[in-house]
Order: C-alpha cells, then structure tokens, then sequence
C-alpha cells in the first residue's frame, strides 16, 4: 500500500494562492497526497480568546467566498492523487512552535511559491514563508519551490475570482 | 385576514379571564383566611370569657390579659334565654337585633358589618346562655381593602399590557407581511425583474419571500421568452441563414464544377442543419417556457457542449478564437454530466461566446471548466470592452444594449435568452465585468451527482 504523502501549502486563503497547489500537483507525480493548506494567523494575547480558541472558527471567517469552490474543483480535478484536502492555521512564527507543528502533523513535504507577496486577508495574518524555510532546512524536510504561476489576469483586479486558478500562462492542456 | 384577528382577540380574551380569574382567586384566598382566622381569635376569647363569667373564674390576676391582647373595639357579652321559646331573658352587651344569627344549641360565628361575632351555647344551673365576643377585625377593614384596590390597579394594567403587547405583536408579525404585500402589488408585467427583499433570518418569510421570488423568476422568465419569441428566433436564425446566402451567392457568381457545387450544397446543408437545431430549440423554450417537466432533460456532457458550442461558432465565425482550458477538468466524466437539454445549454454558451468574442478586439474567448463536488463550474472571460458599472443591473433586460456598444451589431437578446436557459436547468449565471479591460461570465449548473 501506498504511503500517504503530507504536503503543506502556504495560503493567504485567496483563489489565486491555490495556482500553487495546482502547479505542484500538475509538475509532479506523487500519488496518495494529503494537502494541508496552511495560513499564519497570529493567537490573540487575550487569555479569554485562548482559552475559547476555536481553530474552524478562524478558518471560516478567513475563507474568501471562492476559495472553497476553487479548492473542491481542485480536490475533484484530482482526486484519484489527492485523499484529502484541508486548510489549518499556524499560529506562531516561534521556531520552536513551526517545528513541532511540521513533526506533530508529520509533514513529509512543503511546497514553497517564490513569490512572497502574499496578502494579508485577515486580522493578525502572517507569512509563513520565511519561518518554514528556516525549520524545514533544520528538520531536513524537502522543500519544493514552485514558480508561482502568472495569470492572465492580474490579482489585484475585482472580478469573478474563481477564473484565477484557470487560463494560466503555462497552459500545457488549452485547445485552440 | 379575519380569522388571523378572530383568532388574536380570542387569545386575548382568554389572557383577559385568566388574569381576572388569577386576582379573584387570590383575593377569595386571602379574604378567607384573614376570616378564619379571626374567628380562631375571636373562638379563644369567648371561651376565655365563658370560664370567666360562669364558672367565676377570678379575672383579678388578670391572667389571660398578660398573653391574649385585646382585639380592636373587643366586647364581650353574655345573654340569658329560654331554649323553648328561644326569647331573650338577659342580655349585657348584645344588639338584640343579630339574635336571629346566633346558634341557640351550638356554637356560631358571623358578621355585621365590620364587627365580627363569635357565639356559643352553654347550660348551668338550669339556665341557658349564649357567650359570645364581637371584635372589628382591622385586617379585613384596612388591608384587605387595600388589597382589592392593589389587584383592581394591577389588574388593570395587566389588561392593558396583554391588550397592548398582543396589538404590538400583531402589528410587528403583520408589518413584514405588509411590506411584503406592497412590493408584490408594485409587480407589474412592465417591471417584472423587481424581486422581494429577502429577510436575513431563516425564518418563514425568507422562505415565503423566496418562493415569491422564485415565482417571479420563473413568471419573469416565461414571460421574456413568451414576448421575445420572434425577437429571438430572428436573431438566433439569422445567422445560419447569412451563411446559407452567402455560400449560394458565392457558388452562384460564376460557372463552377460540379464538385465545386457539391461542396458548397454541403455548406449549405450543414447550415441549415444548424438552423433546424436552432429552430427546433427556439421552437421548444417557446412552447415549454420554464415548465420543467415540459423540457427533455437528460444526462448531458457539458464539456461536449462547450466543444460543440465552439465548432459551431467556429465554423459562423472564422475570425473567433476560442481558447478552453481543460486543466482542471475531472477524469470522473459523470462529474462533467448535468441533466439538460443539449440544444438550449449549447444555445447559451454559444451566445456568450459568441458575445465574449464579438467585444473583443481580438475576438478571442477563454473558457475554464471545472466541476465542484456537485456542481459544474464554466468560465468564459474576455478582455474586451467590458460593460459600464451604471448599466451592470439592467444587462438581463431583453433588448437593452449597454451604452458602449453602439459599433457593435446586437439586439440585446443573447443574455437574457442565456440566462433562462440557465434558470431553466436551476443553475446560476453571473457577470463581473470592468469597463475596458474585460468581462467574466460565470455559469454554475447542478450537476447529475445532485441529484
């Protein structure tokens, strides 16, 4: 049987941070993927906002509204690779908290955009970026750095978010 | 309406009588107690005052005074009668006028006025008495009319709370309703795309506002292709038979082979095949409006009717460039079926194509594919003139033409005509678009796993 890979993905929960878990999976040929799509959102120092920390909460006002039809057109584009698909928070930038995070959800590969412009889509978001990078190399887990892939379209434009994740530049499948 | 208030005052009165009952009750209550009591009181005393007067008792010690207080305007009495005839022989204290309320053979407790009286019979020495203690009670002169006053007032206002929270009530369940009323009254066939506002909560009037809507899209939608029908058919058919012209007018400018007319007869027959599908399509959004049960539905791959959709248009309109991304199209193919009829779904998606590609300067449309748990999701976006913000809301009207497209030939029926279809197949169309830089239409259909 197939070993489950566990992948985590940075995202800033918007449909055009999802062209990078398409490029991974559309340049690579790993089968049996968990996908965790990870955000960095900085725990409130409130001991009462602690002590009712509910992480689906955060999650479900982070989502932008097309994020999760842009990620369940993903997870049915290739379901046959992909068991399972979920976003998570990270809620420290602490070295010592990253490491335990990467080892706790066994993490065998991180998948990194060259592109940090990431934005910051809720209140106390953070890049993971940087502090992923530092701890995978002390963890030795591999990381794959993907191009993130330009649209057609830019970002920062209004529209219908959802074509974000198609007519990418790279298009290898396009007819004409 | 009458019934809705038949049955409002009916409760009301219902809280009304349980109020009133409430207080008397209450009042019933209180009142006996503070009388058998009283008499308890009164009970003690008279016996006191029976061991006193005939078993002379020496009162000098002054014994009971010390534990039992006097009562308010306490008097005591004692009357000597003859038990046959039952008339008064002595009497110290007594108003002979209650003789009548006394018990000749026991013991007896009643009332004139405010003063009460308690009796009893005893014999000695062959003669017959009635002892007896009248007392006013102040409880009954001062608190317990107090009392009827507080639950008269209290009363009164309970009244008048249940009459006015009910009304209030009333009027607050009522007032939606009513505004609900008067949008739909202001629904007439001239401004059929008004909707009902939608309550945020999840109550029933969302959902009755919902159905209302719902209704209207559905009246709204049958009603555009009812009047639009020639409008449509004229517009839809005109091309196909530009091209049938145009081909016979070619093969007919100068003596040509027979090969060259073979040819160009197949043109022409595929050309009008396209224009008896076209018919046939028109033909059947006329005559089934938005009755669904009226439509063939059936299992249809919608990244076929894109392709088709494409051909079609292709074959109209060599200068169109139509680029579909198949990325992230599922190897599941029953993930890309919906329930639908083919003809109607590739009349819709040619005519935004076809709009995608006639607004832009190079003709060229993006279509993306891609298919949700239960949905099937069709991107197609342009990068053409895009549509001015002030004439976003009225685009789905039929006719109406935004006001930048003056150089470009339409009629202003293609959207609407989509957008039904669309509804009909109980998906959802959306347009975003910015001025100049292009337009993105998205159309969102239920897949056949839904169901």
């Amino acid at each position: 049987m197939t070993k489950t890979k566990r992948t985590l993905i940075p995202t800033d929960f918007t449909v055009g941070s999802l062209t990078v878990v398409i490029d991974y999976l559309s340049e690579t040929s790993d089968t049996a993927i968990d996908l965790i799509l990870a955000h960095g959102q900085k725990s409130s120092d409130s001991i009462t906002e602690l002590l009712g920390f509910d992480k689906h909460y955060h999650l479900e006002n982070g989502y932008r509204p097309d994020f999760l039809t842009a990620c369940q057109i993903i997870k049915t584009r290739f379901e046959d690779r992909v068991n399972d698909l979920y976003s998570d928070i990270i809620s420290s930038k602490n070295d010592a908290y990253i490491r335990n995070y990467l080892k706790g959800n066994k993490i065998d590969t991180v998948i990194l955009p060259d592109d940090t412009s990431y934005s910051k889509s809720v209140e106390n978001s953070f890049c993971v970026l940087a502090a992923l990078r530092r701890n995978c190399l002390k963890l030795n887990i591999p990381i794959l750095e993907i191009a993130k892939t330009r649209t057609y379209i830019e970002e920062n434009r209004s529209e219908d978010s959802i074509r974000k994740i198609f007519f990418r530049k790279n298009l290898k499948n396009a007819t004409y | 309406m009458k019934k809705y208030n038949k049955t409002l005052y009916t409760l009301i009165t219902i809280l009304i009588i349980y109020t009133v009952s409430f207080s008397l009750f209450i009042f019933y209550s209180i009142t006996n107690f503070a009388f058998s009591d009283f008499y308890k009181r009164l009970d003690l005393r008279r016996n006191l005052n029976a061991e006193e007067l005939l078993n002379n008792k020496d009162n000098s010690s002054n014994w009971t005074s010390s534990y039992i207080k006097d009562l308010d305007n306490q008097n005591s009495f004692i009357i000597e009668f003859d038990p046959h005839t039952k008339k008064i022989i002595t009497e110290h204290g007594f108003d002979n006028a209650l003789w009548d309320h006394v018990n000749k053979l026991g013991e007896s407790n009643f009332k004139n006025e405010n003063i009460f009286y308690s009796t009893k019979y005893f014999e000695k020495n062959e003669k017959h008495y009635i002892v007896g203690v009248s007392a006013e009670n102040y409880f009954y002169t001062h608190h317990l009319s107090y009392l009827r006053q507080l639950l008269f007032i209290s009363l009164l206002f309970g009244v008048l709370l249940v009459i006015v929270i009910s009304l209030f009530t009333k009027r607050s369940f009522m007032k939606p309703i009513y505004a609900m009323i008067n949008q739909v009254e202001n629904i007439g066939s001239e401004n059929l795309h008004l909707r009902l506002t939608e309550p945020k909560d999840n109550g029933v009037l969302n959902k009755l506002s919902l159905t209302f809507n719902n209704m209207l899209n559905r009246i709204e939608t049958s009603f555009e292709t009812q009047k639009n029908f020639i409008s449509n058919a004229s517009h839809e058919l005109n091309t196909p038979l530009t091209s049938i012209i145009g081909i016979a007018d070619v093969a007919l400018s100068k003596e040509r082979s027979t090969d060259d007319y073979q040819k160009s007869l197949y043109k022409i027959l595929d050309a009008a095949e396209n224009l008896e599908r076209k018919t046939s399509a028109l033909l059947l959004l006329a005559r089934t409006g938005y009755n669904n049960n009226k439509l063939n539905l059936k299992p249809v791959r919608i990244d076929q009717i894109v392709m088709d959709a494409k051909m079609t248009l292709m074959e109209i309109n060599t200068n169109f460039r139509i680029i579909i991304d198949f990325t992230l199209l599922p190897d599941d193919s029953m993930r890309l079926k919906i329930n639908g009829s083919a003809p109607l779904l590739q009349l819709a998606i040619s005519n935004i194509i076809s709009n995608a590609c006639k607004y832009s300067e190079d003709h060229t449309a993006y279509i993306g594919l891609g298919a949700s748990d239960d949905k099937v999701i069709i991107i197609i976006r342009d990068e053409g003139i895009g549509i001015p913000e002030e004439d976003m809301s009225r685009i789905y009207d039929p006719y109406y033409r935004a006001s930048n497209t003056e150089n470009y030939l339409g009629y202003g029926i293609g959207l609407p005509l989509s957008r039904n279809i669309v509804r009909m197949h109980k998906g959802e169309m959306s347009i975003s678009s910015i001025l100049g830089e292009g337009t993105t239409v998205r159309i969102v259909l239920p897949s056949i796993l839904r169901f």
